[in-house]
């Protein structure tokens, strides 16, 4: 279980951190989604104790956290961004290093390396120099390597930048087993829709602050939204915007002839929208009906796109 | 100390998978100690640590000058340097010389004595052997040298000697035409007058060739001699070493001056001072592959990594040394004899004072290329002052004074004197304990400058 409370980091002027708080509990998944720069890193940073915080506290199992508490430490297990491996070593050597730093040794430790790499699916390449592997089969070692210990939490910080679609479901299925196994795991990244699919509870960080928190379904609630509606069909612009006219619960997002984008809220919102438009006597080929991204509420709180 | 050593075995595992910069390191004090022991020859009875120069001489004249030069050649002094074989069948001796048997064929043609003497020109034929290279350079320096000493005696003493060879013609055959003791005073004193007047130029030398035994003063010594020092500095600089400790013969059997000896600890000390960047320059490589960050991050913290590069260089640099006197000894270079208990606190003093170096380099650079200028700039600088490169004791007495402050200085002193002296621990204890100073306040300041480094803060 992580608990952060009112956590500061300063670089002189420079707000890194600027007093946020949330907490993780055991077998959750917890992502903090925020652009390049929100200090998602700083704040991962110093729940692994790596950076020292100006002020605040966290609390990893109960204990608090600090660059020197090596017992909270050996409960933890870090994925930094980057692939941080020996690169002339093999996945084994890897693996047999890093679960020696937390003190495993003897048969339970080659026991426990063999279950990672059949987790992370290197078994057969497991003697091979790490230097030989495609960037997919990296990123899975370097989760494999946060792992290999058993951590009662897992900080993972952008795992899955930059690999192909097939490593990254990989990487989110082990994931997503250590968190059934008990494991509380925090999750940074700037990917909207994985955040979504893999989350229990999310909280949205820019400029060092948390501006929202909740779960997916909650933090899309926070933002008013019900579904956003695509009609397609033989009209212009003005006929639609003339057949708008008096709906309440609807609200334009983009129009054009032959397409309008609209927001709905309200429960049954989208039928009533569609029966007007058809008894108005619109030419409608065609609807598409989702309910609101996570990428709309961040641009709704932050008044801006993810990828700015 | 488990997760120390489990860092230590890590990365002396990744450089067994990658040795090549190692090996290079390794490879070249041996490469250049051979190249330039090999050129002047591993060891000789001469004394001077160059190999006897076998000459070969065909005369031609068999008269007066050709006489004073083969009785010249034949004084003690000269033959231990160089090995004159007088032939008297030219086509022999060629056939020597095309057998390699020599490093040179000098031949004195016909007439070279009544030649030189009527001032007619003469030429000598030098033959050089084509498969030495430093040998027969050395044969026709003195060859040029002998053609001034000749054109020069001729000049001045031409009429005496012209005389001289004609009143002694003819007396090999028929003694009775031995001079008597009035014309051998008058060709005495007409030599006398031909020297009188350039007498000034001549007495006293410029240069003053002295000799010394091996008994008075070792080659050691006169290696580490500068130009300003009298044979009488030296004997008396001889005895302040020696002591009352008789030089034992572990420098070489019997006695004979081993240039590699000498030369493999000049050479592997500027190595092993690179090799302590090796393992110390880990820092930065793994602070950007992130696998330091990491390791911040797992229990072992900043001081058991820190702990574990700095033993690492350290395992690295002994282990380089270790390597180098076993091939050191295999290839007859250094005597197996030498002490153990002395070398091994001297190897200790000297890796202990090449990690403390690296640390404090590693402790103010923070990017490869600061810290490869700043090694760099540092290591050459200190084996060029500290008598990698050349004796120190060759370089101007300024230059001289700086050695001291250099860990080559004290690397070499140390280890010459268990490699070339045969000396014993207790008398390496002064260097070794200046190398392990050096090396505990490098260390100490590397240390406190990277942890403070790290403590401020890694992002992961």
């Amino acid at each position: 279980m992580i608990r952060v409370d009112d956590l500061r980091k300063n670089y002189g002027q420079n707000k890194a951190v600027d007093g946020i708080s949330f907490h993780a509990g055991t077998g959750e998944i917890f992502g903090l989604l925020g652009p390049n720069g929100a200090g998602k890193t700083t704040t991962i940073s110093i729940i692994s104790g790596l950076l020292e915080a100006t002020s605040g506290t966290v609390m990893v199992n109960g204990q608090a956290m600090s660059p020197t508490a090596s017992t909270v430490k050996k409960s933890m297990g870090v994925v930094p961004q980057e692939t941080a491996l020996y690169e002339e070593l093999t996945a084994r050597e890897n693996l047999r290093f890093w679960g020696g730093l937390y003190d495993m040794s003897g048969a339970r430790l080659r026991e426990r390396v063999g279950e990672v790499l059949a987790l992370i699916g290197l078994s057969d390449r497991a003697d091979d120099a790490v230097k030989t592997y495609s960037g997919g089969m990296k990123r899975r070692l370097n989760l494999g390597l946060g792992l290999i210990h058993e951590p009662q939490v897992l900080l993972l910080d952008e795992p899955t930048v930059g690999v192909d679609p097939q490593a990254r479901l990989s990487i989110l299925d082990v994931i997503r087993a250590a968190a059934r196994k008990g494991t509380t795991v925090l999750y940074t990244t700037h990917y909207m829709q994985e955040a979504e699919e893999l989350c229990h509870r999310l909280a949205i960080l820019d400029h060092g602050k948390i501006l929202a928190e909740g779960t997916v379904d909650e933090l899309k609630k926070m933002v008013g939204e019900g579904e956003i509606v695509t009609v397609r069909g033989n009209f212009t612009a003005q006929q639609m915007h003339r057949a708008l006219e008096g709906h309440p619960h609807v609200r334009t997002v983009s129009l054009e002839d032959r397409q309008a984008v609209l927001a709905v809220t309200g429960d049954g919102g989208s039928a009533r929208l569609l029966q007007d438009l058809l008894g108005q006597a619109l030419e409608v080929d065609g609807v598409n009906v989702r309910p609101p991204s996570l990428e709309q509420v961040f641009i709704k709180l932050t008044g801006r796109d993810l990828r700015d | 100390m488990l997760s120390i050593a489990l860092m230590v075995a890590k990365d002396l595992r990744r450089r067994l998978r990658a040795p090549v910069g190692l090996i290079v390191m390794l490879i070249f004090p041996l490469v250049f100690a051979g190249m330039v022991g090999m050129a002047f020859g591993p060891s000789s009875g001469s004394g001077s640590g160059l190999p006897v120069v076998t000459i070969l001489m065909v005369d031609h004249d068999e008269d007066l000058l050709s006489g004073v030069l083969q009785n010249a050649t034949g004084n003690e002094e000269f033959s231990r340097q160089f090995d004159m074989v007088w032939i008297e069948e030219e086509d022999e001796a060629r056939l020597m010389m095309e057998n390699g048997e020599a490093s040179a064929l000098l031949i004195l043609p016909e007439n070279f004595t009544s030649d030189l003497l009527d001032g007619k020109p003469v030429t000598l034929v030098l033959i050089k052997n084509p498969a030495q290279s430093i040998l027969p350079q050395v044969v026709e320096e003195m060859a040029g040298l002998l053609g001034v000493f000749l054109d020069t005696s001729v000049r001045i003493l031409g009429e005496p000697l012209l005389a001289i060879s004609e009143t002694f013609e003819g007396v090999e055959d028929d003694s009775s035409l031995f001079p008597d003791n009035q014309v051998l005073v008058a060709l005495t004193l007409q030599a006398a007058a031909r020297i009188r007047p350039i007498s000034r130029y001549v007495f006293p030398p410029a240069m003053v060739f002295d000799t010394v035994s091996e008994d008075d003063v070792t080659l050691a010594t006169l290696l580490e001699a500068s130009p300003a020092d009298t044979v009488d500095d030296l004997r008396s600089r001889q005895a302040a070493l020696a002591g009352d400790e008789e030089l034992s013969d572990a420098a070489g059997d019997d006695d004979e001056f081993n240039i590699f000896a000498v030369l493999l600890p000049m050479v592997s000390l500027m190595s092993i001072l690179f090799m302590g960047d090796n393992g110390m320059r880990d820092l930065l490589a793994e602070e950007k592959a992130g696998t330091l960050t990491r390791q911040f991050a797992s229990p072992a913290g900043v001081g058991r990594v820190l702990a574990g590069k700095i033993i690492l260089t350290l395992v690295i640099c002994c282990a380089a040394m270790l390597i180098l006197a076993v091939v050191g000894m295999a290839l007859g270079w250094i005597s197996t004899s030498i002490s153990l208990v002395g070398s091994v606190l001297q190897v200790g003093a000297i890796a202990l004072a090449a990690t403390g170096m690296s640390s404090f380099i590693y402790g103010f650079a923070r990017t490869d290329r600061a810290a490869a200028t700043f090694q760099s700039a540092l290591v050459m600088g200190m084996s060029m002052l500290g008598g990698s490169m050349v004796p120190y004791r060759q370089m101007p007495a300024f230059l001289q004074a700086v050695a001291p402050y250099t860990i080559n200085y004290w690397g070499i002193r140390g280890l010459t004197d268990l490699t070339f002296r045969g000396l014993g621990a207790a008398d390496v204890l002064q260097e070794a304990g200046v190398l392990l100073l050096i090396g505990a306040l490098g260390i100490t300041v590397g240390w406190w400058r990277l942890s403070r480094r790290y403590a401020l803060g890694t992002k992961a």
